[in-house]
């Protein structure tokens, strides 16, 4: 065996063989789905937790469109005087704001439809403005149809829904893909920023202990400083595959155990049935690839950090500016779910330090099979230009003990 | 014999730092050399050239005449100052591992990891991780791991260190062995009572420069004083006046004349130990004559002062 796959072999099994390992395989998955459980409930308990909006309806004619339109948490309040009630809801904390809907002699649209106002201490979200403007348009154009002579059943008889039937030009029904899409592509980004930086990190902190207890002198001394380097970062991937590879087997064992509700349930889901429409394999490939070279090409920035310093506190200078291309990869990506072939898309999914997540991003919507390829090239050809970068760095910095480094020592570094 | 090692004009800088200056070696087969100077020398540099840490910037090694390649490294066993193991490893791994990287295949390496284990009497904690041995038990694992692979050229940076003195002498025995069997030692250490029981030569590296170079003896006598330590009973009525041409090296000179006395003479360039001897003896009887001859400790401290004010 060469002496990276030596290397490679002593770190995996030194990772794998730990109780935490299995512990945290087994208990990520849960956590994962505990903490998007939490999240959701967080989200529901704040709508429901929202303040009511206190509403002043001078017209008297809102309330059942209002109430209609969902907004569950309105109250309407006497209409006994603007100014008394603009100071009881300013003073009072019990409402978030109050909607003022204006009337003049008998009810005049055009007048309350120029006049409606929403007074609050603090600004009210977009959201809930929203969702008020589209109840009023609704109204307005009811009432004014209406005016118009057209009776009520004959307008519910107008109202409309329609529905693209969505194809791609070998006839077949893409909606399922395009539903399952976005969620397959905040998946990807996320779990591949969760693993380069869990990774990262694990590679970093092993490199640093390494230095710290004095054996990567007798390791370097019959191995070269960047077979080491690359013994560590390849085992990293590899265990990250190993802890997917588990993953996998416990879905694919759950389906096997619980195939009939599969087949009978899930499967039915709407959603869930755009799968069989997917590339799966082009998805597999894709993973593995992204996730393989992103993890070893942060890994080996995140190994020449750990090499350079003394102490963990000396590695927040460095891991800050790593952390900009990874935050930019995450945050640009999430846009990427709404026009995932616009110029963001393409220019994140093909520089090499935003590709890893980015492009796993915009797979799940299609992407041409030129971008792909050269997607995957130029991260190739950056991870070797960051090994042969990091293993300078390396191979000065596991011997340099007591000196603080900085960026200008560490380029200094390469010239060694 | 031939030279295992043979380093010539080595140099090596880190950035305006100079490590070390044309420094050049010969370290002959089935020798213990002692590679001494004061911290920040240049030793530290010097054996990670050897052992293929850090390049030279120029200047050549050689292992058994050949330039030193990556796979010299099998020949080469390694007990840095700085020890260090992996904790959460088994010991029995960790040799196994290191032996691995030091090219022996997995059969090869298992039988020689149960050879040492069961030499040094260790084979105990082959399945304890290095976590739970104390300080001089590592040390020991870690001997194991530098000697495992039957290497021609040995490099020690401090052995001793972290041993108690009942270890410290097994290891002793272990290198004297290793020597005896044809392996090549060299020996860097500050403990210089160490390089006198252990080395058959010695060279000093001082603020780059390789200072001193030499057997053990031809750099004792490099440094003597010519100075003789005599042990004499004058006869009855004898007189000191004949050795008025020597020098005196006792702070009471000149001696009294009565009663056994014990005094150091020194020799100028000039004259000899019989002609001295031949002096003694008519004035008295000569119980002891035995030349002074400096200890290493103060041939190291001599030789880096005087290179300190070159």
């Amino acid at each position: 065996m060469n002496k990276i796959g030596l290397v490679l072999r002593r770190d995996y099994l030194a990772r794998v063989r730990k109780r935490t390992f299995l512990i945290m395989t087994l208990a990520m998955p849960l956590l994962l789905l505990g903490m998007a459980t939490l999240i959701y409930f967080m989200f529901q308990y704040n709508i429901a937790d929202s303040k009511p909006l206190a509403v002043y309806d001078e017209s008297g004619m809102f309330q059942a469109a209002i109430q209609r339109a969902g907004f569950h948490h309105v109250v309407f309040v006497p209409t006994d005087g603007l100014a008394a009630a603009k100071d009881r809801i300013q003073n009072g904390d019990r409402y978030m704001g109050l909607l003022y809907i204006p009337s003049k002699g008998a009810f005049d649209v055009d007048y309350t439809q120029a006049h409606i106002e929403l007074f609050s201490v603090k600004p009210v979200s977009i959201w809930v403005t929203d969702q008020l403007e589209n109840t009023f348009d609704n109204f307005f154009t009811d009432y004014k149809l209406q005016r118009l002579g057209v009776p009520q059943r004959r307008i519910k008889a107008a109202e409309t829904q329609v529905k693209i039937r969505l194809k791609n030009f070998k006839n077949q029904d893409t909606r399922r893909i395009s539903a399952l899409a976005a969620p397959i592509s905040y998946a990807f980004i996320f779990l591949m920023y969760f693993f380069v930086f869990v990774y990262g990190v694990r590679v970093m902190r092993s490199v640093l202990e390494e230095k710290l207890n004095r054996v990567v002198e007798v390791v370097i001394s019959a191995v070269k400083p960047v077979q080491l380097m690359l013994g560590k970062i390849f085992a990293s991937v590899l265990v990250g595959l190993t802890q997917f590879a588990i993953w996998i087997l416990f879905i694919g064992g759950a389906v096997l155990l619980f195939g009939a509700v599969f087949s009978t349930g899930l499967s039915q889901a709407y959603p869930i049935a755009g799968l069989a429409q997917m590339n799966i394999p082009l998805l597999l490939f894709a993973f593995v690839f992204y996730f393989a070279f992103g993890v070893l090409t942060y890994n080996s920035i995140f190994a020449a950090i750990g090499s350079a310093v003394d102490n963990q506190t000396d590695t927040q200078q460095f891991l800050l500016v790593i952390s900009i291309p990874i935050a930019i990869a995450m945050y640009g990506s999430i846009s990427i779910a709404q026009n995932p072939d616009g110029g963001v898309g393409f220019w994140l999914s093909v520089i090499p330090l935003t590709s890893p997540i980015a492009m796993m991003a915009r797979i799940p919507f299609g992407v041409p099979l030129w971008q792909l390829v050269l997607s995957m090239l130029l991260l190739v050809g950056f991870f070797f230009f960051m090994v042969w970068i990091a293993a300078r760095i390396y191979k000065v910095g596991i011997l340099m003990y007591g000196k603080k480094p900085n960026w200008k020592e560490l380029y200094k570094w390469l010239k060694y | 014999m031939g030279n295992v090692l043979s380093i010539e004009h080595l140099s090596k800088h880190y950035g305006n730092h100079t490590a070390l200056r044309d420094v050049s070696l010969a370290v002959e087969k089935a020798q213990i050399f002692g590679l001494l100077g004061p911290n920040g020398a240049g030793k530290t540099s010097l054996i990670r050239i050897v052992n293929q840490i850090s390049a030279p910037d120029s200047g050549s090694v050689r292992i058994n005449g050949e330039r030193l390649k990556p796979h010299h490294v099998q020949n080469i066993g390694y007990l840095p100052e700085a020890r260090g193991l992996y904790r959460d490893m088994k010991v029995g791994e960790q040799a196994l591992f290191f032996a691995r990287l030091k090219g022996l295949g997995t059969a090869a390496a298992s039988q020689r990891v149960a050879h040492w284990f069961q030499r040094l009497g260790i084979q105990d904690w082959r399945h304890k991780k290095v976590q739970e041995l104390s300080k001089g038990m590592a040390q020991k694992v870690q001997f194991v791991i530098a000697v495992l692979h039957n290497p021609d050229l040995l490099i020690f940076d401090e052995p001793f260190s972290g041993f108690d003195p009942i270890n410290a002498d097994r290891i002793k025995d272990e290198i004297l062995e290793l020597r005896d069997r044809g392996a090549t030692v060299i020996f860097s250490t500050h403990r210089m009572e160490s390089v006198e029981a252990l080395c058959d030569h010695v060279a000093l590296i001082s603020q780059s420069r390789k200072i001193l170079d030499g057997s053990v003896q031809a750099v004792k006598n490099r440094f003597k004083k010519h100075i003789y330590d005599v042990h004499l009973v004058p006869f009855e009525g004898g007189t000191w006046h004949t050795l008025t041409h020597f020098d005196w090296c006792e702070k009471n000179n000149p001696p009294k004349y009565s009663g056994a006395k014990r005094i150091w003479v020194k020799l100028k360039p000039e004259q000899s130990p019989n002609e001295l001897l031949h002096v003694l003896m008519s004035i008295g009887t000569v119980r002891a004559f035995e030349e002074l001859m400096p200890t290493m400790n103060e041939i190291f401290i001599e030789a880096v002062k005087q290179n300190a004010h070159e």
